[in-house]
């Protein structure tokens, strides 16, 4: 594991990065002879404070200062809703700053060392080159959770195909979507030009009849992930409460609670009534969100068992949200999100 | 001018013109020293032996990546 510390020799003279001497960013006590006195006031991370890398990189850090990565607004934006005012208050407070925005991504956790997870550190990526992508080291570790492992088989079922395709996280999201476009967005959903199916995948493209005619009806009705995705994915609920969380892995189909007129892959999301009661908030209009939102599985196929028959879907019914399946003492909102396919008429 | 002073002026051009080029890397290598951080963290046997792994605590709660 101290290999994860190692510094390559050969770049301290070819980068440019290495100009300064380590305590240009680091600090710490470049004299000293022991390790302790060494790292006495060390920086870990210095690009928390963006106006270090500014110095050079000053369009890129302007735009990241309002980027999601780095202002993880989109963590306050999920759970605001279930929020009074006065609760909002606290949240702010208690919460979000203590906790949630701990978690921005720095500079250097994409570009020099990997974000430690858990307390799994993997140290630097290559020998603290400035690599221009690492995403198997840097976006897998804190989307490991979900869409990591489910992109690349590791949580069972299928591996996506772009994966199978030597595609990576970097191909469809572009780098705006991590450096920021300048806009402060309070979600992701908000970001322009993220990347859709249909930017590569064009309507009226397709080989085959069967597949012109079964995107043709469904257009508008259902989303690409509801037809494509292959295998159950991660839906967890009950993380951060200091017991681990529960997760188990599952495929649910249902309205999507952004646009009801549209069905659409739903995922349990982690909060659940008691996620801030630590912080004496009760989440007054709990029930205000539902508990699943929509969500695209990095586990997209072109043949699931969907989209060989309608009957999965429109006999069997297979993988809808009902009533049953919703989880106990969930929100009550989440019964507006049951969908019942209708039957072929023939 | 004989063969071999021809020779010899190309070489030096030759020599000149790549430290011209890569005087920005050679100025800063030269003017400071290895610093003791350098010391430590390029060598793998004397890292190895500073290295302590973090403590993993029986029954902690490790929770994994956001999503």
């Amino acid at each position: 594991m101290y290999k994860a510390f190692l510094v390559d020799q050969n770049l301290i003279a070819k980068d440019v990065h290495f100009e300064q001497g380590c305590i240009s960013c680091h600090k710490g006590n470049e004299k000293a002879q022991t390790k302790e006195e060494a790292h006495k006031s060390m920086v870990k991370r210095p690009s928390d404070d963006l106006a270090l890398c500014a110095q050079c990189h000053e369009e890129i850090t302007k735009t990241y200062k309002n980027a999601l990565h780095y202002t993880t607004a989109g963590l306050r934006h999920g759970v605001s809703g279930r929020f009074s005012k006065e609760e909002m208050k606290a949240f702010e407070g208690k919460v979000f700053e203590k906790s949630c925005r701990t978690c921005h991504s720095t500079c250097g956790e994409c570009h020099v060392k990997s974000p430690v997870i858990g307390g799994v550190n993997l140290g630097l990526i290559k020998g603290h080159q400035f690599v221009k992508r690492a995403e198997d080291k840097t976006c897998a570790l804190c989307h490991g959770g979900r869409v990591y492992p489910e992109f690349t088989g590791e949580y069972g079922g299928v591996a996506d195909v772009h994966y199978q395709k030597n595609m990576f996280c970097l191909d469809c999201h572009k780098k705006s979507e991590f450096h920021g476009d300048g806009n402060a967005y309070v979600s992701r959903r908000e970001v322009k030009d993220k990347p859709s199916c249909t930017q590569c995948h064009k309507m009226g493209q397709e080989k085959t009849e069967k597949a012109k005619k079964a995107h043709a009806d469904h257009s508008e009705k259902v989303s690409c992930s509801a037809c494509h995705a292959a295998a159950p994915y991660r839906n967890c609920s009950e993380c951060h409460l200091g017991k681990g969380a529960t997760a188990k892995p599952a495929l649910y189909l249902g309205l999507n609670p952004r646009d009801k007129k549209t069905v659409t892959t739903l995922r349990l999301v982690p909060t659940v009534k008691e996620t801030f009661k630590k912080a004496d908030i009760q989440s007054e209009a709990y029930d205000s969100l539902p508990n699943y939102w929509d969500t695209v599985p990095h586990n997209i196929r072109k043949r699931t068992e969907r989209t060989r028959s309608c009957d999965v879907c429109h006999v069997e019914k297979k993988d809808f949200l009902t009533k049953e399946k919703l989880i106990k003492n969930g929100s009550k909102a989440n019964e507006g999100l049951l969908y019942e396919p209708k039957p072929i008429k023939k | 001018m004989s063969k071999r002073k021809g020779i010899a002026v190309f070489l030096i051009l030759i020599i000149l013109s790549w430290m011209i080029y890569h005087s920005n890397d050679l100025s800063w290598a030269a003017s400071r020293g290895t610093s003791n951080c350098e010391k430590c963290h390029t060598n793998d046997a004397v890292l190895k032996t500073l290295y302590k792994p973090p403590k993993v605590e029986a029954g902690a709660v490790v929770e994994e990546g956001e999503g």
